[in-house]
């Protein structure tokens, strides 16, 4: 990886500060939830650093209630995948992903799940080359996708939840 | 459940020999047949994405779609612009227990995600003796509409 740049494991306080929460009190269901997750451990925060600043984010759910999901033990579900846009198509994202993958894999972990909208053609592409290539089923909520009362939030258009095998 | 994987050095040799039953071996190229497709047919920039098939942790088969170009010389607009089920293989171990219906279903919820963008219609052949697969493919819901891919009948679904 080019000079300055690092792919590494960052904190809930990190996560907040990228998504502009000054404070936990004041943030949003969705940014609750993340952040109480990172802080139990329950999820892993997966960063693109270039001189101390995040460019890219990736976390990787270890459990949810939903098992097609993450069931703790062989199923993990990735989200919030995102890389700046200054950044994009030079393959930071790729190796972000593979850098969380092989650690899922050091623990134990045999496959992955990962949600696209369907209508996110270049998305959909982007996790088929990455080896998403069996769709597990539709989905209206996003499991970490919150509403005022911590409850997934409904969404409109179907998306996809994908599927790799590690 | 019926689960997709890449084809990696860890299961191309199990894939390629993976096999049918002698009646069945003329109506259906050999998998190390197709993976030799799919590379020509990603080498000139087109689509193929052949896949092993999995029961659970169980290898059963094998799968290969396509969008646009199969490497025909003369191709119709049916061809071009859409999506292919371009091989399908259950191992003779594991067929007549319904692994076959569920790996169609499973290859059509990954072709409506629009893995090589969107498209109307997917389309399959077969050789005019394969009456096998000419009934499940009906009872699918796929449709011949008079057209031939070389010798084989040409069957269509509308997504």
């Amino acid at each position: 990886m080019e000079k300055g740049f690092i792919i590494r494991k960052a904190t809930g306080e990190e996560m907040l500060a990228l998504w502009g929460v000054r404070e936990i009190k004041k943030a949003s269901p969705t940014a609750k939830f993340f952040y109480n997750n990172i802080s139990t451990g329950n999820t892993v925060f997966w960063t693109l650093d270039h001189d101390g600043e995040l460019l890219g984010e990736l976390y990787v759910f270890l459990n949810l209630e939903d098992k097609d999901f993450a069931d703790g033990r062989n199923t993990a579900y990735l989200c919030a995948f995102r890389v700046k846009k200054e950044y994009r198509g030079q393959g930071y994202g790729s190796r972000l992903i593979a850098t969380a993958l092989e650690d899922l894999k050091q623990i134990g972990f045999g496959r992955v799940t990962i949600g696209v909208g369907s209508d996110e053609p270049q998305n959909v592409r982007l996790y088929r080359r990455l080896g998403f290539i069996t769709k597990i089923k539709d989905c209206h909520y996003d499991p970490c996708g919150l509403d005022e009362n911590m409850q997934p939030r409904y969404e409109e258009t179907v998306w996809w939840l994908l599927q790799k095998e590690l | 459940m019926i689960i997709f994987k890449e084809i990696t050095n860890a299961n191309i040799w199990k894939v390629c020999s993976l096999e049918l039953f002698e009646d069945q071996k003329d109506f259906v190229a050999e998998n190390i047949q197709s993976l030799a497709e799919a590379y020509a047919t990603r080498n000139e920039g087109n689509n193929a994405l052949p896949l092993a098939v999995y029961n659970d942790e169980d290898l059963i088969g094998f799968v290969m779609i396509g969008k646009g170009t199969v490497g025909n010389e003369e191709e119709s607009d049916l061809i071009k612009e859409n999506y292919c089920l371009w091989r399908l293989m259950i191992d003779k171990k594991y067929q007549g227990q319904g692994f076959g219906k569920q790996t169609i279903d499973a290859a059509m919820d990954l072709i409506r995600t629009f893995p090589f963008g969107k498209a109307k219609k997917v389309w399959l052949s077969y050789e005019p003796e394969n009456t096998h697969a000419r009934d499940v493919y009906r009872k699918y819901g796929f449709v011949e509409n008079g057209e031939m891919c070389g010798n084989e009948i040409i069957a269509v679904y509308a997504l």
